[in-house]
């Protein structure tokens, strides 16, 4: 599988990580564990898919926040986009749920959004293509879902 | 005879009843801690049930329809209050301090249900009727076609 990032995912990352002691500080980490563990199969299958359709699935991962030592009930929501027909796993918003910057969960209109920001990075190749074996490090900014 | 006698054999007395208080209040520390375990049974067969649902229902969120949602959205509401009602109650009672993990892991089912019911109500019935949605979905389903 190819990971890819829209700007939302980045900003509210960078976010996240600013403070140390908002005690997010762990979620790269957290993100790059659950995502290498989880073979191809279950990244399309997982029962935390939320959407389908019959090309795609939107999936709400609960991961846990083991900086902070909460369980994944309480630790942070990855919200991804994951390809039936192509390679292609986006992901396009983390938030955690404790804490000072904590998000109880997104309205619909917040969905819409996301996918009309991948849809056009798509169009205009500006995804960014990251590396789960390495902290999410840029290995591409001209990506795509073609 | 000693001329202490009748000091001893008072606070012989005194020794006596204290104890027998005492052992009153074991008594009463026995209910106490009874009472906890009963309610800590309890909370915890609750919480694994809640999980259990959560995890039946996200096996099979995506094929669940709006109707569907709406009539589990129905049942879900007198759980979902009843459930604060109980970790309110927790969060007021002393039997709280012998069983603060039960009550944690009770809370965390809450949110779990809670999030679940949010969930369905966003995904399989605002989304699912959802217009905007709907087209920018077919237009990511046609770019990847």
């Amino acid at each position: 599988m190819r990971f890819f990032t829209i700007t939302t995912f980045r900003n509210t990352l960078e976010s996240l990580t600013q403070k140390p002691r908002d005690g997010y500080m762990s979620v790269v980490n957290d993100i790059c564990n659950a995502l290498q563990k989880m073979p191809d199969n279950i990244l399309r299958d997982t029962n935390d898919r939320v959407k389908q359709f019959p090309q795609y699935r939107i999936v709400k991962l609960r991961l846990p926040n083991s900086g902070q030592h909460l369980p994944k009930n309480d630790g942070f929501r990855l919200i991804y986009f994951v390809s039936l027909v192509s390679d292609h796993v986006v992901l396009l918003r983390v938030y955690p749920k404790r804490g000072p910057q904590k998000t109880i969960d997104l309205v619909e209109s917040e969905y819409t959004r996301l996918e009309k920001e991948l849809l056009h990075e798509s169009e205009s190749k500006t995804l960014h293509q990251v590396d789960i074996t390495n902290q999410l490090a840029e290995l591409s900014v001209e990506g795509s879902l073609k | 005879m000693c001329t202490c006698i009748a000091e001893i054999k008072e606070t012989y007395t005194q020794v006596r009843k204290q104890t027998e208080h005492v052992v009153e209040q074991s008594y009463d520390i026995d209910d106490f801690l009874d009472a906890i375990n009963v309610v800590k049974k309890e909370l915890d067969c609750v919480t694994d049930e809640t999980n259990a649902l959560v995890e039946l229902v996200r096996d099979h969120f995506t094929e669940i329809t709006v109707p569907e949602a709406e009539e589990l959205l129905e049942l879900s509401e007198p759980i979902q209050k009843k459930m604060q009602q109980v970790y309110l109650n927790l969060l007021r009672s002393p039997l709280r301090v012998g069983m603060e993990q039960s009550v944690d892991l009770f809370r965390q089912a809450m949110g779990g249900f809670d999030e679940l019911c949010h969930d369905m109500k966003t995904f399989n019935i605002d989304l699912a009727q959802d217009e905007e949605f709907g087209k920018v979905s077919q237009m990511l389903c046609d770019l990847l076609k």
